[in-house]
């Protein structure tokens, strides 16, 4: 369609538009029927060849040139993905023509198309297993997201992401389905429009259990929308190491004939450190008054005394983020492109936490002919990371203050944990990562035949790592160590490639009036390549000479590696009637992880479709109030790959000969094993879509079971044998299964309030059911047989019993202890078994939105270790000081013994940890926003076409029974467990935000 | 018609996929420059390499466990964080979930594991009888063996059985025999040194057995004058497998605290007690860092075997009160201190151990002792509330360490 006119390439240049006083110009705002606006909607006069597209406010602008304008009647159709297509006649004539129109929405849209996990006919309708789809458009423009994580949290049933901390800039887990690899990551795959991408952690620096996320390294309102391959049977056709899921971001992109858009948005967010640290404790003792100690004057031998350093020294502050993006869209009749520029910069609540993130993307595709497509692409990110130490960490925030002792007040350690060091000295430590990263890319579509497609897709993700890592040196002893204190200089330099070669074909071939076929084909090749330098630098003349060959002493290291993954897919599809719809495919894997030998990896699947409402004699039956119905099923397998495993190797490592000099020498490393193969994930899931209630109701439930067989488990080798890794092998089987479900309603639909409703629910029942000849392992974080992954176990409490603690001495005297199991138990489920969230959108008057989002997570429990190392280890707990005061008798052995098996044999307090695995079962108001349109001639005031100002708030209320900051943090990033341990709790963010259209 | 041009074109081009495919074997070959495969290494041409590997496994192995058998028998303090080593200050260790506990285990079964790899490997080549290589690994791996039997009480051989005290003491001495009587033939210096202290290893061993007669027999001929000791490195990067650790858990970890007893030791005058003011806590902010003195470096080398222990096993085997007296009086008078005398044979053995302790002071000799000759030997904390830290709870009574779960658990032949 040649584009006569809309809003012109001028307006790039944010040149204010004069309009023709001859022209027509059409102008209005598309909505929902709960007055949301509609983003994107193609508003086209087909006669005229005239269209254009809605902008995030969901105004329009068709300008017909005066010589067009003929007073006749010409039809304006409005369409969007999701809605059902109006059509408007309007009366052409010179002026101003105001049409505002409303979408029906549909409550499930079985014509989207999934560009994920599939091959042959993309539409909905023909999917066999649910491709999660997240509208990253909107979310980024009314929700208060600030990463890709935030665009995940809590929005698709069965996509579980767990912060580290609130830290910014900290990573964050996530789980799809559960977790089904023991040894293996439980992280998806991340492609990035269909190029294999990072997204995963990195930290090379000892900061605690925080590290960066490559994921977020992508700034949300980038994004059109994020697929999401739950398990399995959605995910074969990605291959031998998809088997927890894939994350396909699809970036925006122009519109062919869409006109020419801009947006221009600032934000800014005060952030909240939201917990109050709690104090430290001790008892004055005599000696701490006769030998003056600051705190005990005019106290009593047995005072208690409190003190909290971090508050005392103010040592948290409100941090900030200021934000702006400028993008544009647009499209010609054989082209369009979207572009962004944008940069981040935040400051977190402690004082050595900075953020800063520059981001430029540029789409363009081109269409030379009616068989040729090009897409090119190209992503840009500058992100700088400054990490505070935190966590099991003895330079850390928490670790400073909450383990400081009141009685030290004034000395050198004034109250904190370590000596001379408090504020000063924590916030000197300077952690900062620096990562470029470059995501170019370009497809070919070509079509020869109208019923022969081809796609080839080239496409890479280079990230740029620079890490460093200063202890200053001070004169102040303020690390402990000497060779810190002289100053420590750690700098390494990461290469990372992955480049990815795919090509899909595919043959579209209607055999007859009610039979197609589409045969699909294609190749995946993957490789991935990584080579760390680093090198250490001790000893420093000043800290501005901070380079390592500044040093006076430098040591350092290098390691390589590379992973390739070959797949070949076949995929058959029969379309019956247009309604049902089944899909036989396969694709076989190899992998440079796994012996020359080894077999190749073979996954299958199947699946059927069936739109119950499309066929006559269904339709005839079905009740009144279903206007959509839809059942699937699917089953299908897919694998995950370990890196190595399979070569057995020596470690080398150094030793000194007599004269002093250092051979280098080995040590037994791996006994590997040539018959490793990757784990097998199985899994079939089944489920329906319906549209309710005139389509007011949208419901999807899914019920999944998915199988992890050949798990790729360390084979704890006995430490007599003297290997220092242990086996891995193909042993053992978890299952994770559950109940998904999405719904969203248009709950209130009248001509000056709208409601929108969405929920997102899931059960998830995790559980080893085999582990062949594999010993349970495992203290606190069990791995074994029908448990959960990583289920809390601890010796229980059998009862209670008096004794004499000393009968030689005293022989009458008594004292109580607990009796505990004579083995561990399970205790608690590390994983939710069920989790919720509800969101609600209300629209007032067609300008104003309240978008708000509760989130629930039950049935799991976390290890508070942070009080549990403060009453136990450290005794600066309150409930350890004043254990005789506040505690009863039953309660205060409970927490701290003494404890005996059913022998009487003294048994360990870290072995008795009831008190201290708690649940963390929370509700939590995550999301609130207020969404202000201004109206159109105020925006037009400063030369936009449409203006919105955005406030809200993020993490703003949390009910929970956890005692700990938060029940959201794990301060370990391993996979199997869930700690929090001097761990910073997710911050409460305000935001302010200005979105400008022209 | 149209139908089957579409299929050959769609049969045609995955066909080619496939083909394409079967020839990716060298798409997939990736080179690892990271790892040193087993096929790489030619055992009997690298000989020395794997001999000094093993050897240097044991060497690195020994510090740390001298520092547990420290806090376990209260001959340095705990200072430390980690519960799992106040653990061992406590005498309470939890088989299942210390951690530390499994890496004493390890790094001893590394030692012993790769000597006796390197014995097989070279258990046919010519010569043997006069290898220096083999007296190395024999050496390493008995003392190894040694070690684990005095800090363990049993153990086990590459996934054997498990083996009680004395059946651990027997393959000890085995080992150390081979050591030396092949060091003593090899004709070079640095046999020559393996086989004085082979010597003193086996007088150990027997003594851990009971078998005072040859006890005293292996203990005979090892000359005054004779000391052993393991070198360490202080190469900023490599003192993490190659440095002494008793140095680092002094000056970066910060939690080998010198005890009021010994400080007051030193404090009498006694030299062979040397400590130092941290002016700061320990690592745990609860002891005052007082510091060890005897290790001073990275690099400072720890006494394994010499002929002063040589002559205390003698003195303690003859079970002669008078031997004894005579070697206390030696030992004090070198030391500054006065004559001592009692006819008491307890009194004399206490004093014998008093003498002894201070002699081998942070060298990991008390764990034995404290077993063979239970009071005797000076500042064991009693089971029962008398920890110094009092909020970790009280002292057990354990006289060993258990073997982790990691080996019972694992190990198919327990």
């Amino acid at each position: 369609m040649r584009r006569i006119s809309s809003i012109g390439l001028a307006l790039a240049l944010l040149a204010p538009v004069g309009l023709n006083a001859q022209d027509a110009t059409i102008t209005g705002t598309v909505r929902s029927q709960t007055l949301g606006p509609v983003r994107g909607a193609f508003v086209a006069i087909p006669d005229l060849e005239a269209s254009t597209a809605t902008n995030d406010q969901g105004a329009y602008l068709l300008v017909i040139p005066a010589e067009r304008v003929r007073g006749q009647q010409v039809t304006m159709v409005v369409s969007n993905i999701g809605y059902e297509n109006q059509e408007v006649t309007i009366t052409l004539s010179a002026g101003v023509h105001r049409q505002d129109i409303t979408l029906q929405e549909r409550a499930i849209t079985l014509d989207e198309v999934v560009v994920t996990g599939t091959a042959g006919r993309l539409e909905r309708r023909a999917q066999a297993a649910v491709v999660a789809s997240v509208d990253a458009g909107e979310i980024a423009e009314v929700a208060p997201v600030t990463n890709v994580a935030n665009v995940l949290q809590s929005r698709v049933p069965g996509v579980s992401l767990q912060l580290a901390s609130g830290t910014s800039g900290a990573a964050q887990t996530i789980r799809i389905r559960g977790a089904a690899s023991i040894s293996l990551s439980n992280e998806p795959l991340i492609f990035i429009d269909g190029v294999r991408a990072d997204g995963g952690t990195s930290g090379s620096g000892g900061v605690g259990g925080q590290q960066t996320s490559r994921l977020n390294d992508l700034r949300p309102e980038n994004i059109a929308s994020i697929e999401i391959v739950k398990g399995p049977a959605a995910a074969t056709l990605y291959g031998a190491d998809a088997s927890a899921g894939v994350i396909q971001i699809i970036t925006k992109r122009g519109q062919v004939g869409g006109g020419f858009h801009q947006a221009l948005s600032v934000e800014y967010n005060a952030i909240d450190q939201n917990f109050t640290p709690p104090a430290n404790f001790a008892v004055c003792g005599q000696g701490d008054i006769d030998d003056g100690v600051p705190i005990c004057q005019g106290k009593s031998a047995g005072d208690i005394v409190s003190d909290n350093p971090l508050v005392r020294y103010d040592s948290f502050r409100t941090g900030q983020k200021r934000s702006i993006l400028w993008s544009g869209r647009g499209g010609g009749d054989n082209y369009n492109f979207f572009f962004s520029l944008g940069g981040d910069d935040e400051d977190g609540t402690t004082l050595n936490n900075e953020y800063g993130r520059y981001n430029g993307r540029l789409n363009f595709d081109f269409i030379p002919s009616q068989k040729l497509r090009i897409e090119a692409g190209f992503g840009l990110a500058r992100v700088t990371t400054r990490l505070p130490n935190n966590d099991n960490n003895i330079y850390g925030w928490l670790g400073g203050g909450l383990l400081g002792d009141p009685t030290l007040v004034g000395g050198p350690t004034d109250g904190w944990y370590g000596v001379n060091r408090q504020n000063d000295a924590i916030k000197s430590i300077n952690t900062t990562e620096r990562v470029i990263r470059v995501l170019p890319r370009v497809a070919l579509h070509y079509t020869p035949f109208e019923w022969f497609t081809n796609r080839l897709t080239l496409g890479a993700d280079m990230t740029r790592t620079e890490f460093g890592q200063l202890f200053p040196k001070n004169s102040n002893t303020w690390y402990d160590a000497a060779d810190l204190n002289s100053g420590d200089v750690f700098e390494s330099r990461e290469l990372q490639d992955r480049i990815t070669i795919d090509y899909l074909g595919n043959i579209s071939n209607q055999l007859t009036d009610w039979l197609s076929s589409d045969l699909s084909f294609g190749l995946q090749y993957t490789s991935r390549w990584t080579d760390q330098t680093n090198a250490e630098g001790i000893g420093l003349v000043t800290n501005a000479a901070r380079s390592v060959n500044a040093a006076a002493i430098s040591q350092g290291g290098q390691s390589r590696g590379e992973q390739r993954q070959i797949g070949f897919l076949g995929q058959w599809m029969g379309g019956f009637h247009d309604r049902f719809f089944l899909t036989l495919g396969a694709r076989v894997d190899r992998s440079s992880a796994f012996a020359r030998d080894a077999d190749v990896f073979f996954s299958p699947k199947v699946g059927a479709s069936y739109v119950l409402s499309d066929d006559p004699a269904i339709r005839d039956v079905l009740p009144e109030f279903v206007n959509a119905l839809r059942v699937r099923a699917a089953w299908g397998t897919t694998g995950r790959s370990p890196n190595s495993g399979v070569v057995a190797t020596y470690d080398p490592t150094p030793y000194l000969i007599p004269n002093g000099e250092i051979g280098n020498g080995v040590i037994p490393d791996d006994p590997g094993n040539t018959k490793l193969k990757p784990e097998r994930g199985i899994e079939y899931e089944a489920g329906f879509e319906a549209g309710l209630l005139d389509n007011r109701l949208g419901l999807t439930v899914t019920y999944f079971h998915k199988i992890s067989k050949d798990l790729i488990l360390d084979k704890p080798i006995p430490p007599s044998l003297g290997f220092d890794e242990d086996s891995l092998v193909n042993i053992g089987e978890v299952v994770n299964n559950g109940i998904e479900v999405a719904a969203n309603a248009q709950l209130v639909t009248t001509r000056n309030f709208g409601w929108e409703a969405n929920v997102a629910l899931n059960t998830l029942h995790n559980e080893i059911t085999d582990m062949g000849e594999i010993e349970p392992f495992g203290s606190l974080n069990r791995v074994e047989e029908g448990m959960q992954i990583g289920a809390f176990v601890t010796r229980r409490i059998l009862g209670f019993e008096q004794y004499k603690p000393n009968p030689e001495e005293f022989p009458d005297s008594m004292a109580l202890r607990a009796v505990v199991s004579d083995e561990p138990e399970f205790f608690g489920n590390l994983l939710p078994t069920f989790e919720g969230s509800f969101s609600s959108t209300m629209n007032f008057f067609g300008n104003l939105q309240l978008y708000a989002q509760l989130d629930w997570k039950q049935d799991f429990y976390i290890y508070n270790n942070t009080t549990q190392f403060r009453e136990r280890q450290w005794g600066t707990g309150e409930r350890w000081v004043r254990r005789y005061e506040i505690l009863s008798d039953e309660e205060r052995v409970r927490r701290f013994g003494p404890f005996v098996d059913s022998e009487g044999n003294n048994v360990n307090q870290g072995a008795v940890n009831v008190a201290y695995i708690e649940p963390g079962d929370f509700l939590r108001l995550r999301e609130v926003t207020l969404t202000y349109t201004l109206p159109q001639n105020w925006a037009s005031a400063f030369g936009a076409d449409g203006a919105s100002i955005v406030v809200g708030g993020r993490n703003l209320g949390l009910w929970t029974k956890y005692s700990g900051f938060d029940p959201e943090v794990n301060s370990s990033t391993g996979s199997r467990s869930r700690s929090d341990f001097l761990t910073l709790p997710p911050a409460r963010r305000w935001i302010a935000r200005v979105n400008l259209q022209f | 018609m149209r139908n089957r041009r579409q299929h050959r074109i769609g049969a045609a081009c995955f066909s080619l996929l496939l083909l394409g495919g079967a020839g990716c074997d060298s798409l997939l070959d990736v080179p690892d420059p990271d790892t040193v495969t087993v096929e790489s290494v030619d055992p009997l041409a690298d000989a020395e390499t794997f001999s000094r590997s093993a050897y240097q496994n044991f060497v690195s192995a020994v510090p740390l466990t001298i520092l547990y058998m420290a806090w376990f028998t209260n001959e340095a303090r705990v200072g430390d964080t980690f519960p799992t080593r106040n653990a061992f200050g406590r005498r309470i260790i939890d088989a299942r979930s210390n951690g530390d506990l499994s890496g004493l285990w390890g790094d001893l079964s590394l030692a012993v594991a790769s000597s006796e790899d390197v014995l097989d490997l070279l258990a046919d080549v010519e010569g043997a009888d006069t290898n220096v290589n083999i007296a190395r690994a024999a050496f390493s791996s008995g003392y190894a063996m040694l070690f684990t039997a005095d800090a363990f009480c049993q153990g086990t051989i590459r996934g054997g059985p498990a083996l009680d005290q004395n059946a651990m003491l027997d393959h000890a001495i085995a080992r150390l025999q081979r050591a030396r009587d092949i060091g003593a033939a090899s004709g070079d210096e640095e046999g020559a040194a393996i086989a004085n202290a082979a010597k003193v290893g086996l007088a150990r061993a027997y003594l851990a057995k009971g078998d005072l007669t040859n006890a005293a027999s292996a203990a005979a001929d090892v000359p005054d004058d004779f000391v052993y000791e393991m070198e360490y490195s202080a190469d900023p990067g490599n003192r993490g497998r190659l440095g002494n650790d008793l140095y680092t858990f002094t000056v970066a970890r910060l939690s080998l605290v010198v005890g009021p007893e010994w400080r007051a030791i030193a404090d009498a005058g006694d030299k062979r007690i040397s400590y130092g003011d941290a002016g700061r806590l320990a690592q745990d902010g609860k002891l005052h860092f007082w510091t060890q003195g005897k290790y001073g470096n990275y690099d400072a080398p720890i006494r394994l075997a010499s002929g002063l222990e040589a002559r205390y096993i003698e003195a303690e085997a003859s079970g002669d009160i008078n031997r004894q007296l005579t070697l206390i009086n030696e030992r004090r008078s070198a030391n500054g201190l006065g004559t001592f005398s009692s006819s008491d044979t307890a009194e004399v053995l206490a004093e014998l151990m008093n003498q002894k302790a201070r002699d081998f002071w942070l060298e990991g000799h008390r764990m034995g002792d404290w077993r063979r000759n239970g009071d005797a030997v000076p500042f064991i904390i009693p089971t029962g509330p008398n920890y110094y830290k009092p909020e970790l709870g009280e002292v057990g009574d354990a006289t060993c360490w258990p073997l982790p779960t990691s080996e019972t658990d694992f190990n198919p032949n327990f």
